[in-house]
């Protein structure tokens, strides 16, 4: 039996971290939380996660800095799916965001059943993605 | 003419054929005026030209009339004056004749001392030896002298009172005598006789005797002889002479001699006008008696130096050229003459003369009167010399006047060209500075009323087109400043509304996570999970209605200040400040200095473009066209400083209104004039109480 999939949580209100993290967990997902933007890109290089879960307003840095970090590390692969978690609606955040390539956007709040289907549906099919508003 | 136009990108430039307003105007002149004042001048000039040409005419046609009638007159009284005088001698010549008959038929015999003065000449003849105050006598011709000659010598000594007297009476004689059939010759005055060769002469053949012998005058009546030259005075004469007869014997014939000269002389006493003189001219056409003047004219003179010892003994007359009827230049005379007793007619004798004639009649005599037609007109000359002066100082005026209406008249049309052009020509250059949009230059101004309109109207025009477009202009850029803000606050409420919402999911993302979890798992879930959940949700509640609480109060701050008035963002004054200056300035005027970059609020930017605003429009009403404006900002944490130096002065509602609205906005505006000009000074604080 294969080992469950490692998800990076990167969301620095500690509330919705812990509700993300026990959804993930009680759907057989292994999690690594990160608070911040630092600890995420650390949190990246060390686990190498199969997915990564990140809100855009970190405490100390942009989301995108995140997401632009993870892709300079996975560069080899450079398949690492990202869903992008944010309170920000705004179209030019969302197509911001999704020019990284390989980026899920996601507005809060987050419904949990449809992030767990996206979530195997990227898994499942790596590179592939899909865009849920 | 077709003017030919082209047109450039604002100017529209005419080229045409058309004459310059200055010619105009001398075409007109002269058309209208002058050739009509020239034409009449003229003509006026011409009708007294003509004029002068007639009276002169007319005048010289009276004055000849005049003449001719005064020449006539004189001749006709001076004709009848000799007439006169001859007939006297007539009259005197035959009562001696009847004297001498008297005295032959009588038997007088003078006293012995009266016959003692005749001597008788042993060859023949008889002569008196001395003067004695009587008369002289000869028997000429050898005659031998008898008792009977001696006799009729004696009675006709009888005569001598009776001649002396006749000759005394009358100036005009010259000398009386008796001549005889055979000879004899008493004479008065006394002749000495014997200096003369007087003795061979036979006295029938001269013709102071022969013109009274029967065949010459068979009437026996008194008769005047032709001119001749007297044997005895050397003199030309004319004798009355008369025959006196004895039965049907011829016994003599007594004449009286008058010198032509003494007639002439006393034609000449009197004074004739314009140089005439009077001549006589006998019957046969020969010229009589000429004075100095008329031989002139006429070429001859008188031939008193005869030579008389050959011509005595025979008649000796004037030759031929003194016969008018023989000459060619007194033809017209002659036959004026043949033609009638009395008349007038014009000469050429060397020159024009007017000649008049009337007739002695006593002897048929013609006395004329001959003067220079030149000396008859020179009156008529004169005044027409004058008048022609006159004429040609008129002209020379004329000309004159007329050179200097001509100098005027141009002059004239020069200063009415310059008049009308010259405000015209401003007045295009107006209306290109309005097409160009130009600084506003003044109209000088003209003389003519509608241009003088006009070119003020075009100014006002020019003034309000350029006031509408800085009007527009700073319309343009309130909009434009307006519509920045509006921007600027759209752009602030879409990231004010951007933020609320990013605030608002997030808590609202913790109450769907929850609520998420509690359905996921009720079963599992305790009761101390739940009531920690329970009071995450109500924290996170809490949260949203601080968070709306406070977008309330921002909301109100915004209302209060038109703008978010978020902290920490700001303006660019000096970008502001530049398109405002640009706007309100002409170009050309406008010194600009400001620093890159000055951070204001909106609220300090929006009242420091209000005051900046009206101090601009103050200035730029009220100060010189041609004067420069400098704009200098200066930036500091707490204060920007806007410096306005223009030769505006200071104050006036403008200026006012700046005021109030700068210490409205907390800051403050001075002014100050020095050496003609004006610095005013604004100064904003940066921040404001209703921002932060």
């Amino acid at each position: 039996m294969a080992e469950p999939a490692k998800i990076l949580v990167v969301e620095d209100t500690a509330e919705l971290r812990e509700d993300l993290t026990i959804v993930l967990q009680d759907s057989g997902y292994r999690v690594v939380e990160a608070g911040d933007g630092a600890s995420a890109i650390a949190a990246f290089g060390q686990e190498r996660p199969g997915l990564v879960i990140c809100d855009v307003q970190l405490p100390d840095m942009d989301g995108r800095i995140v997401i632009e970090a993870i892709r300079s590390v996975d560069a080899a692969r450079y398949s690492t799916p990202v869903i992008v978690v944010s309170a920000f609606s705004d179209e030019e955040l969302r197509r911001d965001i999704e020019a990284i390539g390989t980026v899920i956007f996601i507005v809060k709040p987050v419904d949990y059943a449809r992030l767990l289907l996206l979530i195997a549906q990227c898994l499942q099919v790596p590179g592939h993605h899909a865009n849920i508003s | 003419m077709k003017p030919t136009t082209s047109v450039s990108k604002r100017k529209v430039t005419i080229v045409s054929q058309a004459a310059p307003l200055r010619k105009l105007l001398w075409r007109s002149y002269l058309r209208m005026s002058l050739i009509p004042l020239l034409v009449i001048e003229l003509g006026f000039l011409v009708i007294y030209w003509v004029s002068e040409r007639v009276v002169y005419h007319q005048n010289t046609e009276v004055i000849s009339k005049l003449s001719q009638t005064y020449f006539l007159d004189i001749a006709h009284r001076e004709a009848a004056t000799i007439n006169a005088k001859l007939q006297s001698i007539a009259s005197q010549t035959n009562i001696f004749a009847l004297q001498t008959r008297g005295a032959l038929d009588g038997d007088y015999v003078p006293p012995a001392a009266e016959r003692s003065r005749y001597l008788i000449r042993p060859s023949g003849g008889l002569y008196t030896a001395f003067d004695n105050g009587t008369t002289a006598s000869f028997y000429a011709g050898g005659k031998i002298i008898g008792r009977s000659e001696l006799e009729k010598v004696w009675r006709l000594a009888a005569l001598d009172p009776f001649i002396m007297a006749v000759k005394h009476s009358n100036p005009l004689i010259s000398s009386i005598y008796f001549n005889t059939y055979d000879s004899y010759n008493r004479i008065y005055p006394y002749v000495d006789l014997t200096e003369q060769h007087t003795f061979d002469a036979i006295i029938p053949i001269y013709n102071f005797y022969y013109e009274a012998d029967e065949k010459h005058n068979p009437e026996r009546a008194v008769v005047w002889t032709d001119a001749y030259v007297d044997p005895a005075g050397h003199e030309w004469m004319v004798s009355s002479i008369a025959p006196v007869w004895r039965g049907d014997k011829l016994e003599g014939v007594v004449g009286i001699d008058i010198t032509l000269k003494r007639i002439i002389d006393e034609l000449l006493d009197q004074e004739l006008p314009w140089s005439g003189y009077a001549m006589l001219i006998d019957n046969n056409g020969v010229i009589l008696a000429l004075p100095d003047a008329g031989e002139k004219d006429f070429g001859l003179s008188e031939l008193t130096d005869h030579d008389y010892n050959k011509t005595i003994m025979e008649d000796t007359h004037k030759p031929n050229h003194f016969n008018i009827n023989a000459r060619k230049d007194t033809r017209p005379l002659a036959e004026a003459m043949q033609a009638g007793d009395e008349g007038e007619v014009e000469l050429n004798l060397g020159g024009a003369r007017l000649a008049s004639f009337a007739t002695v009649r006593e002897t048929g005599w013609r006395l004329v009167f001959i003067a220079p037609a030149d000396m008859i007109y020179a009156e008529s000359q004169r005044l027409r010399d004058r008048l022609e002066t006159v004429g040609y100082f008129m002209l020379a005026t004329l000309l004159g006047f007329y050179l200097l209406f001509f100098a005027c008249l141009m002059w004239r049309a020069r200063t009415m060209s310059r008049l009308i052009a010259e405000p015209i020509a401003e007045i295009a250059e107006l209306i290109d500075q309005i097409a160009d949009r130009q600084v506003s230059t003044p109209f000088r101004g003209s003389q003519v009323q509608e241009l003088e309109k006009l070119g003020h109207h075009l100014v006002t025009t020019r003034q309000m087109l350029l006031a509408a477009e800085d009007e527009a202009r700073r319309h343009s850029f309130i909009a434009n400043d307006a519509l920045v803000q509006m921007r600027a606050v759209n752009s602030e409420m879409i990231t004010f509304m951007r933020y609320i919402s990013h605030e608002i999911r997030t808590p609202l993302s913790i109450i769907d996570g929850s609520a998420q979890i509690i359905q996921r798992k009720a079963e599992s879930l305790r009761p101390d999970d739940l009531r920690e959940r329970a009071g995450r949700l109500r924290t996170t509640v809490a949260a949203i209605a601080e968070m709306l609480s406070q977008i309330l109060v921002r909301f109100d701050a915004f209302d209060m200040n038109g703008t978010s008035g978020q902290e920490g963002e700001r303006l660019n004054a000096s970008t502001k400040m530049s398109a405002l200056a640009e706007a309100l300035i002409p170009s050309d005027r406008l010194r600009l200095s400001v620093p890159e970059t000055c951070p204001i609020g909106t609220v300090e930017s929006g009242a420091l473009t209000e005051v900046l605003q009206d101090v601009l429009e103050h200035v730029i009403s009220h100060s010189t066209t041609d004067s420069t404006v400098e704009i200098a900002l200066d930036c500091s944490p707490l204060l920007i400083t806007a410096i306005v130096t223009s030769n505006a002065y200071e104050g006036g509602s403008l200026l006012d209104r700046a005021r109030k609205t700068v210490e409205g906005a907390g800051g403050q505006i001075a002014s100050d004039s020095a050496f003609g000009l004006t610095t005013i000074k604004i100064t904003v604080p940066t921040s404001c109480k209703g921002v932060d």
